[in-house]
Order: structure tokens, then C-alpha cells, then sequence
């Protein structure tokens, strides 16, 4: 066991050598940062529930709890299914290991341990501030701590065996097709997941309560338990008695779910040991098999393709026409676009169940605030859009790049293709954002030809930091996009832009807010606010240009500078 | 037309030098074979040519123009194919071609033309509409090689040539260069593998260690290594065995 361990453990070890404390001081302490916010909000948050009102207090923190266990175990299931498919049936390394004398229960062991650490450190990183909140509110003992080590340890281990059996099982439920394959079903699975899970919940009901007929109704619809057959419930309920949540400790209820975790966690590691052990080898071998036609491969589409990048040079159009053609061969890509879905409907139907009208004669105002900050909102989304999927763009080419570089293709060329090829697609899916969003907030056309203006602005320099960052700091040996996106580029491109989006959003504050009071009071809106309104959107636009062909610059400087 | 000119080039990784001041003059429509060791810095030598690398010091000219200076006007002049050619698995044999023809310039009906006659010479019809990543090593080799022929190149580096490929392929590989060669483009060749640079190269230099301890052709290589009965794996063996003392050229 220790043997098989031993690659990744010295990769990590020598990984952390180069750069020294420096290099990890800065995620730490933002880590740290984070926390302390994450923690300080949910204090308060707690704190609120239980002095205004004690009982109903305590049913809100219990409920928010389940709650956020259960997003936290969805989230882990999906990283733990994902984690699965790439660690026991993409993993470089595989083919080394099945050479040799391993028995299988062994591997098993390893991928479960490697699966698990991997695909649960973010979530549980993430998760301690909220944990630790409830603690330090409801003055927990020990006993909380230990039933939190077990529950935490419960939820990654079935979470982890539930997504190597149902990755097992799906390579060997549709044959012949590769493993990559699987990630768009899986991501399909997710978005699936996500709408009813978003139904179950009905988040919107918790702020809405004279929606019920007397306050005992509301009471009671939030004291039932949300989903109780899943092991979210179970963790939440353990640690909520433990707590005192539910008025006393009751220790059979303690017992009661401690037991149904430990018991889950059995059950799934041996029930997926067992379909591990049976059906691993027929599925690692069709996982190995030839691909069917694809409709990327058809003529028409291609056609489609060459004449929409018409418009551009000969080298750049070839460049455009490539990647978007690879994209949509890579089931690992372009199965995100589900995730970009469930993102989208999740953020439209936020917009479509906002209790606008709770705010009475005030309506309006709160309307156009949303509207306004919804520009800043759409600038996040397309952040993180281009952070994983522009950024990576010149990593990628990785072991390729010998031929664009010994070809006549100048290093801006491709830069330019790559921004291109990223930079058409995101607008539109920002300013579709921005443009339905305003629709379901019926606000202002003023507004609207802001949002609009500043959007595209903003998208320009979003994708040309993306790129530009992603070639000045590109990382040849990653083995995917994603461990690009979560290495220092990716770190100072969030910050890169966020810091962009934040200031644009700061800027157009003033003349904005000054010409929606001049509406609201009636008096018009004069030239001295258009003056206003326009120095906004000339300054935005300044700044995001700068901001574009300065990183689009620095990182065609750097990329030449480079030796492959 | 103008061949390959190196002048005093060195380079190196940091304070490791990898190339200690070599020259070579590859005479045009030449097929120049380029051997040596593991690690003697044959690749390095080739990505500078093909301006991959940049040379620490020494100048290097390709096809009449200088590498550092005029960078794009050598690529247009430069067929490359490396020891490992990685591809885009996504495209198909035939979408890489037309892809790598569009970087020269190429016209679709141009890429068509030139590329049917390379993927019969290949044997690669069969498989040109099937997407890369299902290709062996060896098919790949000979994709890689169709893009690199698909401009014309006046100058062809290539950096094991017949790695990969099978005994037929080998066969037309050889038979393929020598056709170049006759046309008059220059070949410029790294090789292991002796018994091609023997059959095929015009002329030879031997790395070793960042120099180059022998250049000439192969009867050269022999008269001055004193061993007219031996092939030009026991030349290269004699010379590069214990490696004779770094800055001690032995036959240059």
C-alpha cells in the first residue's frame, strides 16, 4: 500500500520545494481571509436566529444546517463522481499499475483513499468556518468535535464509494464508449440533480411567510426534515443533537444517526469494493475502446464553422476553427456547458422568484439596484467562466506547441485567435444574461443600454486578462484545464479582474445613481446626467482597454520570451 | 537557395552548457545526417534551427536567414518533424492537415492536392477521417511528416525519422528523402539509427557532449579514424565510448 502511495506523495513533496513559503504564503493568508469572513458571517447569522427569537431560532439553525449539508454533500458527490472517472479510468499512470502484480482489492484501498483526499479537501476546507460557527455559538463540547470527525469522515467515505461504483458501472452500462465520454452524462446527472434539488428546497418559501395560513403552518413546514433518507440529513441531525438544537440532548436520536452514518459508509465502501472488484477490468478495457462518429465530424458543421471565422485572417481563422473543433470533441470540455446551463437557469430563475413586490411602494428602487449590481454580477460569472475555460487556452496547447511555433504563426496570432475564439461566445451569453435579467426586472431602458455597454467592456477585458495572464504564466505539464485555473495564474487573474469588475461597478455608481434620482424625483433625466453617464462608460471602457492589450501584450512578450 | 550555416553556436540551461560553440555548413539539396549520443545536445541544436530555442551564443542561419532575426521568414522555409510528434487528438488526420496548411498560407484546394499524394505514400488513406488520438505512434510519425512536406520546404529537419514506423514505412521513408534531396530541397537529419545515416546521408557530424568530435562523409569518417573496414556504428562507438575528453575534438 505504502509503494503505491509513494508517486504521488514525492510529487507533492518536491512540488512544494521551488519558491518556498513565499509561493504559498499568499493563498494561505487569503485562505485565512476567507475564514475569518465565512466564520464572522455565520456567527452573526446564528447569533440573529437565536436572540430574536429562541424557538424559532433554533428550528432556522437546525434547518439551515440540513441545508447546508446538503449542498455540501451534493457538491462532494459530483467532485467525488468526477474524481472517480479520471482517477480510475484516465489516470496517466493506470496503465503502469494494471501491468503490475496488484491485486485489485489493493488498488481499490488506494484509488478510494486517493479519491476521497482529492475530491474532498476543497469541500471541507470550505466547510469549516460554518462548522466551527455552529460550535462556538451553541458552546459545543467535545463531544460535538468528535461527532463532527465522524460525520464529516461518513459523508466523504459514502460520497467517495458511491462515485467509484456509479463510475464503475457506467463504463460497463455503455460499451464502447471512452471514459471521457462518461463526464458529460455525469455533468447531465448533475444538472439533473441541481433543478430538483433547487424544487426540494424552495428557498424562496423561508422569507415568504405569510404565504402560510397561521405561523404554527410555517412553523411546522419548516421544522419537517428536508430529504431525511439521504446522509446529508443524518450528518446535520447527528451533529444538531449533539449540539442541543432540538431543545436537549437526545442520545438514542445520537445514536440513531450515528449509527445510519457508519452503517452508510459500510455498506457503500464494501458494495462498491465488490462492483470495483467484478466489473473494473471489462470496464477499464471498453473504457479503452474506439469512439463513434461524432456530429463535430460532419461536413456541414465544419462548413458552419470556416465561414463564421471567415471574417478573420487565413492563420487566425485555422487557429479559431481549431479550437473550437477540439472543444467539442473533448467530452471533458464542452460537458461543462451543462454546469454554464445550471449556472444560467439557476441565476435567471433567482431573478424570477425575488420577493420584489414584499417590498412594497419601494419596489422600483430595489429593482433598480438589482439591475445595477446585476452588471457586477455578470462580471463574476464571466470571471469564472474564462478562468475555466480561456485561461488553460495556451497551457493546453502544451506538447503542440512545437508546430505553432515552428510555424510562420506569430506568437499574437495566436494569442488574438485565442481571444476570439473565447471572446464571442462569453458576450453573448453575458449580455443574453444581462439583457433577460433586466427583461424579468422590467427596469429602465436606460439601465438596460448601460448594463449592455458596460458588459461588453467588461467581457473584452475579462477575456483578454484570461488570455493574456494565461500565456504569461502558462503550465505546459498540467495534466487538464483545471489544475491551470487553480494555479497562480488563475489566482491573479481572479483578483485581476474582480478588482476590474469592482472599480467599473464604482465608477458608474455616482452618474447612475444621480440620474435614477433625477427619474425619481421626477425632474428627467438633463444633460448633466447623460454628460455623467457617458464620462462612466468612456472611463470604463479606457480602463478595460488598458486592461486588454496590456496583459494581451505582456503575455505575447513573455510566451516568445519562453523556452520550449 | 541557401542550406544550414552554424557558427560558433552555444547554449546553455542556466550555468549548464549544453552546446559549447559548434559549427556546420549543410550545403543545399545536402542530406546531412546528425548522430550522437544520448544528451550530446542534438535536439537542442535542432530547436534552435527550427527557432524553437534561442541560442545563448554564435549565430545561426537557415535557408539564408538568421534564426534570431528573422524568425518567421526561416519558418515559412522549414519543414519540422520531432522525435515526438505530439498532435491535436481532436482533429482528424485530415482537419490537422488542412489546419497546418492554413499557418503556411496554404489554399484548401492547395492542402488537398499536396496532401493526397503524401497520405498514399504513407498508406494513410484509410485512416485520414478518423480522429488522431486513435493513430499508433508510428501513424502519427507519418501524419507529422505529410504536414511538415505539405509547404514544400526548402528544408526538411527531422529528428528521428523512423522512429515508429514499420519495416515498409521505413522503406518509403528512405526512398522519400532521397527523392527530396534530388529535388533539391536540404535534409537535415538526427538519427540513432546508423545504418540509415550510412545508406542515405550525404555527409555526418558526430556530437558529443555540446561538440562535434567528427564531421565529413562516412569514407572521410573512416580514413581519418584510421578504421577503413569498420561501419559507421563502429566508428561512432570508437568515438563516443568513454566520450575522450570534453574540448578535445577528435576528429574535427
Amino acid at each position: 500500500m505504502k509503494t503505491l502511495f509513494y508517486p504521488r506523495l514525492a510529487g507533492l513533496r518536491r512540488e512544494q520545494r521551488p519558491g518556498g513559503i513565499h509561493r504559498i504564503s499568499v493563498p494561505i493568508v487569503l485562505g485565512l481571509v476567507f475564514w475569518a469572513a465565512f466564520y464572522l458571517v455565520m456567527v452573526r447569522v446564528l447569533n440573529h436566529f437565536t436572540t430574536v427569537d429562541p424557538d424559532l431560532g433554533r428550528i432556522l439553525a437546525a434547518k439551515l444546517l440540513a441545508l447546508l449539508f446538503l449542498l455540501w454533500l451534493s457538491f462532494l458527490a459530483f467532485s467525488a463522481l468526477i474524481t472517480a472517472v479520471t482517477q480510475i479510468f484516465l489516470a496517466r499512470d493506470l496503465p503502469m499499475w494494471l501491468a503490475a502484480p496488484i491485486p485489485l482489492r489493493r488498488l481499490f484501498r488506494v484509488k478510494l483513499v486517493e479519491i476521497a483526499t482529492l475530491a474532498s479537501w476543497t469541500a471541507v476546507f470550505l466547510a469549516i468556518p460554518v462548522w466551527v460557527a455552529y460550535g462556538v455559538v451553541f458552546g459545543a463540547g467535545w463531544t460535538y468535535y468528535a461527532a463532527l470527525v465522524v460525520a464529516v469522515g461518513c459523508c466523504v467515505t459514502i460520497a467517495t464509494s458511491i462515485g467509484m461504483l456509479v463510475a464503475v458501472a457506467l463504463v460497463n452500462l455503455f460499451p464502447a464508449r471512452r471514459a471521457r465520454d462518461l463526464l458529460s452524462l455525469v455533468a447531465l446527472m448533475f444538472i439533473a440533480a441541481i433543478v430538483i434539488l433547487l424544487r426540494a428546497l424552495r428557498p424562496e418559501e423561508f422569507v415568504r411567510p405569510e404565504d402560510f395560513g397561521t405561523w404554527a403552518e410555517y412553523l411546522v413546514s419548516l421544522s419537517n426534515p428536508t430529504l431525511p433518507w439521504l446522509p446529508s440529513y443524518w450528518a446535520a441531525r447527528l451533529l444538531g443533537e449533539v449540539l442541543g438544537v432540538y431543545n436537549a440532548v437526545h442520545w438514542d436520536a445520537v445514536t440513531l444517526y450515528g449509527s445510519l452514518l457508519v452503517v452508510g459508509a459500510t455498506v457503500s465502501t464494501l458494495a462498491a469494493a465488490g462492483v470495483f472488484r467484478e466489473m473494473f477490468r471489462t470496464g477499464y478495457s471498453k473504457s479503452q475502446e474506439a469512439r463513434q462518429v461524432q456530429w463535430t465530424r460532419r461536413l456541414w458543421w465544419r462548413r458552419t464553422l470556416q465561414s463564421l471565422a471567415r471574417p478573420f485572417p487565413r492563420r487566425v481563422r485555422a487557429m479559431i476553427v481549431k479550437d473550437v473543433s477540439t472543444f467539442f470533441r473533448d467530452p471533458g470540455q464542452w460537458s461543462q456547458l451543462f454546469l454554464l446551463l445550471a449556472v444560467v437557469a439557476i441565476y435567471l430563475y433567482n431573478f424570477r422568484v425575488l420577493p420584489l413586490d414584499a417590498a412594497g411602494g419601494t419596489g422600483y428602487l430595489l429593482r433598480d439596484l438589482l439591475a445595477f449590481l446585476n452588471i457586477g454580477l455578470v462580471g463574476f460569472v464571466v470571471t469564472a467562466l474564462a478562468a475555466r475555460f480561456i485561461l488553460p487556452g495556451v497551457s493546453l496547447e502544451g506538447h503542440t506547441l512545437w508546430l505553432l511555433q515552428s510555424s510562420p504563426l506569430t506568437i499574437e496570432e495566436m494569442l488574438w485567435a485565442k481571444f476570439w475564439s473565447g471572446f464571442l461566445p462569453l458576450v453573448a451569453l453575458a449580455e443574453l444574461l444581462v439583457v433577460f435579467s433586466n427583461a424579468l426586472l422590467q427596469t429602465t431602458l436606460l439601465l438596460s443600454v448601460i448594463s449592455v455597454a458596460t458588459v461588453l467592456f467588461l467581457s473584452a477585458a475579462i477575456v483578454g486578462m484570461a488570455v493574456g495572464l494565461g500565456a504569461s504564466h502558462p503550465r505546459f505539464d498540467a495534466p487538464d484545464s483545471s489544475q491551470v485555473t487553480a494555479g497562480y495564474a488563475g489566482f491573479l487573474f481572479m483578483v485581476m479582474s474582480a478588482l476590474l469588475v469592482l472599480a467599473s461597478v464604482i465608477v458608474l455608481a455616482w452618474p447612475v445613481y444621480n440620474s435614477f434620482r433625477a427619474s425619481w424625483l421626477g425632474w428627467g433625466v438633463g444633460a448633466g446626467e447623460w454628460g455623467g453617464i457617458a464620462g462612466g462608460l468612456v472611463a470604463v471602457g479606457g480602463v478595460s482597454a488598458i486592461a486588454l492589450f496590456a496583459t494581451m501584450q505582456a503575455g505575447s512578450r513573455r510566451l516568445e520570451a519562453r523556452e520550449l | 537557395m541557401s542550406g544550414i550555416v552554424l557558427t560558433d553556436l552555444t547554449k546553455s540551461y542556466g550555468a549548464f552548457p549544453v552546446l559549447r560553440g559548434i559549427s556546420l555548413n549543410v550545403e543545399p539539396g545536402e542530406l546531412f545526417g546528425f548522430l550522437g549520443p544520448n544528451g550530446a545536445g542534438k535536439t537542442t541544436t535542432i530547436k534552435i534551427m527550427t527557432s524553437l530555442l534561442l541560442p545563448s551564443g554564435g549565430r545561426v542561419e537557415v535557408a539564408g536567414y538568421d534564426v534570431v532575426e528573422d524568425p518567421y521568414e526561416v519558418k515559412r522555409r522549414v519543414g519540422f518533424v520531432p522525435d515526438r510528434p505530439f498532435l491535436y487528438d481532436k482533429l482528424t488526420g485530415s482537419e490537422f492537415l488542412e489546419f497546418v496548411g492554413h499557418l503556411y498560407d496554404l489554399s484548401p484546394a492547395t492542402v488537398r492536392e499536396r496532401s493526397h499524394e503524401l497520405i498514399e505514400l504513407f498508406d494513410l488513406s484509410e485512416w485520414i477521417d478518423e480522429l488522431v488520438e486513435a493513430y499508433s505512434h508510428g501513424m502519427r510519425q507519418k501524419l507529422a511528416m505529410t504536414s511538415a512536406l505539405l509547404h514544400e520546404p526548402e528544408i526538411i529537419i527531422i529528428d528521428e525519422p523512423t522512429v515508429g514506423l514499420d519495416p515498409r514505412s521505413q522503406s518509403r521513408m528512405k526512398t522519400l528523402l532521397s527523392n527530396l534531396t534530388a529535388k533539391g530541397h536540404t535534409v537535415f537529419l538526427s538519427t540513432h539509427t546508423l545504418e540509415i545515416a550510412e545508406a542515405l546521408c550525404t555527409r555526418v557530424a558526430i556530437i558529443h557532449r555540446g561538440e562535434i568530435i567528427a564531421r565529413g562523409t562516412v569514407d572521410e569518417l573512416r580514413r581519418e579514424a584510421r578504421r577503413e573496414d569498420s561501419s559507421l556504428e563502429e566508428i561512432f562507438l570508437g568515438l563516443t565510448e568513454g566520450g575522450g575528453p570534453v574540448g578535445e575534438p577528435s576528429l574535427v
